[in-house]
């Protein structure tokens, strides 16, 4: 009989049953469920009528400064206002408020997400919570019903694991892999399956470089994107979560649908082009289509961490923004604008003309500011750039911050391995 | 329960994205969402559409954001979604929010625009009016179509609201 894969252990686990396969469906009990825009499910509960409580008001996880870090209208401010009201009603234990950030990065940065448990949000990037071992995954209309009963039905996935192995060259970061291995494995090629990240290379990013590979998961169709825990997942979460965890991993003979094996000494800077994130080629190809770039951000669920505002900054150094470029910079939470400030990053960014915003996920979506002007051109780290979430705009690129940096200097897109 | 559904076909290519159904900038308000329906994809659906038109797509449609983007697409009446696959969490939300969605290989080579469709959300058995052209849907995840037959996940919670100690 063949073992089972980590995915199938944890299903199993929370499903109270002996094991899984995939096709099965199952029905776990919930560990966390995260939340930006809890008008959803509260309009849904006026519906339903009669809800006396939630089921657990300790495992839901509320950001409000996910999407905005200031209300963006007087009705937005209405609406937070009705959060707050209904908060105290129901007595829900964790909100974080206007300017905490992106909740994704604060699900993990205050350890609301232990490995080998289940976690759902609202939210199709919730396949971030496998950068620590934990089984996450998005379920959105279904939410209010989780919240009644604490359970939640999946589909057991299938599991394809990306295998990388390798040391990037001089220039490469993180994203450029995890775009390289969106153009591998396409929009579907995950499709309603787990992708087990797994080798070396994988292994020797910290935490916040991992969030990159399993919440861009989801733009290959995936449940979740799954990376076995080791030491780095151990040291990031001593101290965020005082709650026990066992850590569950692959069996040896457990058995993966696909294997993709990448080479991570062959990738060059990538970009994801429009229309979708999986849309991706070299950045030199796109240099020579001499492309202008109205705003380069930096910031967003998958380039908002200190790490990749230190490789901004290593490209920026000495240089000048380019008069036609507005780059805005969009700590992801509240820590990471503390750490930007210990190593001095806001000043420097702002001395050299970039807009500094509080944190939350940017204009990632135009939910907030940094709206785009018609036709204008945006590149940003951030994790998407389908139409239909910059009004009639769909000119937006995706990349390192590397990249972005570099066409912030030259007002266009540019292969930045030139300023390193 | 009458579980045929009829109508005109509106056909579409691959990675039809959440988004282009409901997009950021409405409020996620049905009616508002309902004036830039698809647009990116083909401009005259968000105008034309009438209810009972069925929807023929490629793979992944409904991709991308959580949003539930089928709140649009069963304000302007949409009777029902057929593709060779759909984005996971649209799937889910999909059937939850009353409008069943079906997957069939090859389904949108079987329409044109505006061919006649049937579909039997019992059986998934798929036929072309127009063209005499059948298929057969790979079948739904049975919880889904209960959920569906009940109205949609609000209605089903209400015929079972014994099961949840948290409802009144």
């Amino acid at each position: 009989m063949k073992g089972h894969t980590a995915t199938e252990k944890i299903l199993a686990l929370r499903g109270g049953v002996k094991e899984v396969f995939p096709g099965d469906v199952v029905t776990c009990d919930v560990d966390g469920v995260f939340v930006h825009s809890p008008w959803f499910f509260l309009d849904n509960w006026k519906l339903i009528g009669g809800v006396k409580r939630m089921w657990d008001p300790d495992k839901l996880i509320i950001c409000l400064g996910h999407h905005v870090c200031l209300p963006s209208s007087n009705q937005y401010a209405n609406d937070l206002a009705d959060v707050r009201r209904a908060v105290k009603k129901y007595g829900f234990k964790h909100v974080y408020d206007m300017g905490t950030g992106n909740g994704h990065i604060i699900m993990l940065e205050k350890g609301h997400v232990r490995p080998g448990h289940v976690y759902v949000g609202a939210d199709s990037h919730s396949t971030i919570y496998g950068a620590v071992g934990a089984f996450g995954t998005a379920m959105s209309y279904e939410i209010p019903e989780v919240l009644l009963c604490g359970k939640a039905w999946f589909k057991v996935p299938a599991t394809v694991r990306v295998n990388l192995e390798g040391k990037p060259m001089k220039g490469v970061t993180a994203r450029d892999v995890a775009q390289h291995v969106l153009n591998t494995v396409g929009a579907d090629g995950a499709l309603w399956k787990t992708i087990d990240f797994s080798g070396s290379y994988i292994h020797s990013l910290s935490v916040y470089q991992r969030m990159i590979f399993s919440l861009l998961a989801v733009e290959m169709g995936a449940v979740t994107g799954f990376i076995e825990p080791d030491d780095i997942t151990r040291e990031f979460l001593a101290g965020r979560t005082l709650n026990p965890f066992e850590c569950i991993y692959n069996d040896p003979d457990c058995e993966f649908e696909e294997v993709w094996d990448i080479d991570v000494s062959k990738v060059e800077p990538q970009i994801a082009v429009p229309p979708r994130p999986s849309e991706t080629t070299l950045v030199s190809a796109v240099e020579e289509k001499n492309i202008k770039v109205d705003q380069a951000f930096v910031g967003g669920c998958t380039g908002s961490s200190i790490e990749d505002f230190r490789m901004a900054a290593e490209i920026l150094k000495g240089q000048k923004i380019h008069p036609d470029t507005r780059l805005l910079i969009v700590p992801g939470t509240a820590d990471i604008l503390k750490q930007l400030q210990k190593e001095d990053l806001d000043e420097f960014f702002t001395d050299m003309g970039a807009i500094l915003s509080a944190p939350y996920c940017g204009p990632c979506q135009m939910c907030c500011y940094g709206h785009l002007g018609d036709g204008e051109i945006m590149i940003g780290t951030h994790p998407r750039n389908q139409p239909g979430r910059a009004g009639k705009n769909s000119g937006i690129y995706l990349a390192s911050p590397y990249t972005v940096a570099a066409a912030a200097i030259c007002g266009k897109i540019v292969d930045p391995r030139r300023f390193l | 329960m009458d579980t045929v559904r009829k109508g005109k076909a509106w056909v579409f290519g691959d990675n039809v994205n959440s988004e282009s159904i409901m997009a950021t900038g409405t409020d996620f308000n049905p009616a508002l969402a309902a004036q830039s329906c698809l647009m990116f994809y083909d401009e005259t659906f968000h105008t034309d559409v009438k209810p009972g038109d069925i929807i023929v797509a490629g793979r992944n449609f409904g991709n991308s954001s959580s949003r539930p983007a089928a709140k649009v697409l069963k304000y302007l009446g949409v009777s029902a979604i057929l593709c060779e696959s759909a984005g996971r969490i649209f799937y889910r939300n999909t059937w939850n929010i009353g409008v069943p969605v079906f997957e069939c290989p090859k389904i949108n080579t079987l329409f044109k625009k505006g061919d006649q469709v049937e579909v039997d959300v019992a059986t998934g058995k798929i036929r072309n009016l127009t063209t005499g052209a059948e298929a057969q849907a790979a079948p739904p995840i049975p919880l889904l179509v209960e959920r569906w037959s009940k109205g949609g996940m609000i209605d089903w919670i209400n015929t079972r609201r014994d099961q949840y100690d948290t409802l009144e």
